[in-house]
């Protein structure tokens, strides 16, 4: 059988790095079960203010940018193996994720401040 | 397909002009490593991932363009765009709570079916990748449900306001990349009943599941800043 060689584990192959060991069901059940519980967080935390904790409004949307930040970096880190792939494949996510945010920020700074004058 | 480790601590892997020791010989899910020693399917895959995150961005931001500012834009003599009900008077949270903890299960089994092929469990594979089929089509029944309450019972379809466009408009395109890929992995599910897939194809479920799980991932930005955020600040 004619066989082909590429890097193993950790290895650096043209600036970036190669893949390491996927991992296995029983973390893929143990991220399901955080990424449950984070968004049970979310639900519940979104019903404080009803609860008499009126105080905790100004504090909800960043929680719930950090706790979707929180499940976005499981999903696409372990579910989608970017932890444990290549290196060039985080970078091109990332890269284009910076694209998007940056024309996010521009696009809202637009309309909610220059184009309605505030 | 046999792997070895060489003295240099390589991975040895057959390379693409080889025969197949599935059987099928057609090369369908192999390693295709480029001059890089990257998979240049699952490359491909990435690029297309990354070209879809301006698309959801681009939704994204337009849905939050004009929210919570109606005063305004009735100030600026705009106000037909926020005519009709507003996100927090519609939403469900309960409801899209459920659904998005449906996407998210759905996630779990995906990366079962992948771990199932790999380790060549053809049952457990098929099961695996119906039941996150299944799971996408709950969702979508959850999505087709919700559409329809809103235009019912609330009054709010595309061209209510700028909130009915924007919204029907982001939700309505991730439920049909959520459509396709239960249509590919059902597609998945009947070619491993016909062919089985054996660990060197085990590729070809892992693209379907980059594809799933960036579904679910922008339904996680969409469930905060869509669902969660509006309520929250009762825009």
């Amino acid at each position: 059988m004619v066989t082909q060689e590429v890097p193993a584990h950790g290895a650096d192959h043209g600036g970036h790095t190669e893949a390491h060991a996927h991992p296995g069901p029983k973390t893929y059940i143990q991220i399901a079960v955080i990424l449950a519980i984070i968004t049970a967080i979310e639900v519940f935390i979104l019903y404080l203010p009803e609860m008499g904790f009126g105080a905790a409004r100004p504090f909800l949307v960043p929680a719930f940018i950090i706790l979707s930040v929180l499940k976005f970096v499981l999903v696409v880190g372990w579910y989608m193996h970017l932890k444990f792939d290549d290196s060039f494949y985080l970078r091109m996510f990332a890269f284009s994720l910076i694209i998007a945010l940056t024309l996010a920020t521009g696009f809202i700074a637009l309309f909610h401040g220059i184009h309605l004058g505030l | 397909m046999a792997t070895a480790i060489s003295e240099q601590g390589h991975i040895l892997q057959p390379a693409h002009d080889d025969g197949h020791d599935d059987g099928h010989g057609d090369g369908h899910g192999e390693s295709h490593a480029g001059s890089m020693g990257l998979d240049m399917v699952k490359l491909l895959m990435w690029t297309f991932i990354a070209s879809e995150c301006l698309l959801f961005g681009t939704l994204i931001m337009s849905f939050l363009a004009y929210l919570g500012r109606h005063e305004q834009l009735a100030a600026h003599g705009l106000e037909a765009m926020w005519k009709g009900p507003l996100p927090h008077e519609v939403y469900d949270i309960p409801y899209t709570s459920v659904s998005a903890f449906v996407l998210l299960l759905s996630s779990l089994t995906m990366v079962l079916a992948l771990a199932a092929a790999q380790a060549n469990q053809q049952r457990q594979l098929r099961i695996w990748l119906v039941a996150t089929a299944l799971l996408g089509t709950v969702f979508l029944g959850g999505q087709f449900f919700e559409f329809t309450t809103f235009k019912t019972h609330e009054n709010l379809w595309f061209d209510t306001n700028q909130f009915g466009s924007t919204f029907f408009l982001l939700t309505g395109f991730h439920g049909a990349h959520v459509t396709v890929g239960a249509i590919w992995l059902l597609s998945l599910w009947l070619y491993s009943l016909r062919y089985g897939i054996p660990p060197s194809k085990a590729r070809i479920v892992e693209i379907a599941g980059l594809y799933w799980h960036f579904v679910d991932v922008v339904w996680i930005v969409i469930f905060t800043v869509v669902y969660l955020t509006p309520v929250a600040l009762q825009f």
